[in-house]
């Protein structure tokens, strides 16, 4: 799991540095930057007592790809007769969606993409047993400083509201997690950014607003072909004038 | 161990039961053995109580990584199997509750002259966890 981080983590730098490159040369340059957030988890820390909740969500545009991150903190507590749970932690994720849509003249997002994603979290679970066969019993158990890390395939689309506002959603499935922690007495539950630990892979569903700060002008995409032979018709014009009027005298 | 269990999601197969089978030494078949009394070391109940079975369900201390099973022979000595087992909380929901997991179920010491652990999981699916042949 360890060479897969490695592996991700270079493959992000690699795209990241590619990335760059094209921006270094002048053939991409980003235009805006768009935050947001996700409306579900506000909704959700509104609405759930036991829960809150929230995630702030950037992308920043290089050529037809988003360098993307989101940073979230989730604390979430309840309890029953005859035990308690909380959790409270953050996480962040990072990655590279690309857009279809990159033409679109109201800047509008259709991407899917891949992101690496990590929490850290703290855990406590309380809880007592009414033993038929032995004596009665509580116990606490901490589990502070757990890190877990994991993968995400997203897809989703950003729709320009009005002026710079944007809604969009995201669905995206979260895989090959890994948990670490020096203690087993306790199963880990959940996990900020994730959900329930107990599973392999989970789906996720985000329903956001973002508000695009733009830095320029976003230049109307070319395909490459197009422009390549725009610049050369346009470079060959004066030559093809010449010779017509060479032509013709 | 499982608290308000209304889905099907609540089920599970753990057990705080060691499923203890006495056999014949010669044949290897299951073989009834008469106990006065079975209890353990700080329990509050006696298990069983002038039975004679091939197969008993002991529970395992859960507060505890390990426990002392008391057998009371008909002649009034005592045979003793002292267990130990690693314990693992989980939470299965909010509406479910908790579930207690064991593993790694072995035989520390036992007065018993042949004692064999098998499965060292406990489970509501195992048939057997330790066999003793007498």
């Amino acid at each position: 799991m360890k060479k897969i981080s490695i592996y991700s983590i270079s493959i992000l730098v690699a795209l990241v540095s590619s990335v760059s490159a094209f921006a270094q040369k002048g053939t991409v340059m980003p235009s805006a930057v768009r935050i947001g957030t996700d409306l579900g988890f506000i909704g959700v820390s509104l609405f759930d007592p036991d829960k809150q909740q929230f995630e702030i969500n950037g992308d920043i545009d290089f050529y037809k790809f988003f360098i993307t991150a989101d940073y979230g903190m989730t604390s979430w507590e309840f309890s029953q007769e005859n035990f308690a749970y909380d959790n409270s932690g953050s996480y962040f994720k990072a990655g590279i969606d690309y857009n279809l849509l990159a033409r679109d003249p109201d800047l509008n997002v259709i991407y899917f993409g891949f992101k690496y994603a990590h929490s850290s979290f703290d855990e406590n679970f309380n809880y007592s047993l009414n033993d038929p066969f032995y004596y009665d019993y509580a116990e606490q158990i901490s589990k502070p400083g757990i890190s877990a890390h994991w993968y995400e395939a997203n897809f989703g689309m950003k729709i320009r509201v009005w002026k710079d506002l944007y809604l969009g959603w995201a669905g995206r499935i979260k895989f090959a997690k890994k948990v670490s922690s020096n203690e087993s007495l306790f199963n880990t539950y959940f996990i900020p950014g994730y959900g329930k630990a107990n599973s392999d892979s989970q789906w996720g569903f985000n329903y956001q607003i973002f508000y695009r700060i733009p830095f320029r002008e976003k230049p109307p995409y070319k395909p490459k072909k197009i422009k390549e032979k725009v610049d050369r018709d346009t470079e060959s014009q004066p030559i093809n004038n010449q010779q017509n009027e060479f032509n013709f005298n | 161990m499982l608290a308000a269990c209304e889905t099907t999601d609540c089920i599970t197969f753990n057990t705080r039961f060691v499923i203890l089978k006495f056999l014949d030494s010669a044949t290897g078949d299951s073989k009834s053995r008469e106990f006065d009394l079975i209890a353990a070391q700080k329990s509050q109940v006696i298990f069983y109580s002038d039975t004679s079975l091939s197969t008993y369900l002991l529970p395992v201390n859960t507060e505890e990584e390990r426990t002392l099973f008391l057998f009371l022979n008909p002649d009034q000595s005592v045979d003793t199997l002292e267990v130990s087992y690693d314990k693992t909380v989980s939470l299965i929901s909010k509406d479910c509750g908790y579930d207690l997991e064991f593993k790694n179920l072995g035989i520390i010491q036992t007065t018993f002259d042949s004692a064999v652990s098998l499965e060292n999981e406990l489970s509501r699916l195992n048939e057997e966890n330790i066999n003793i042949f007498y």
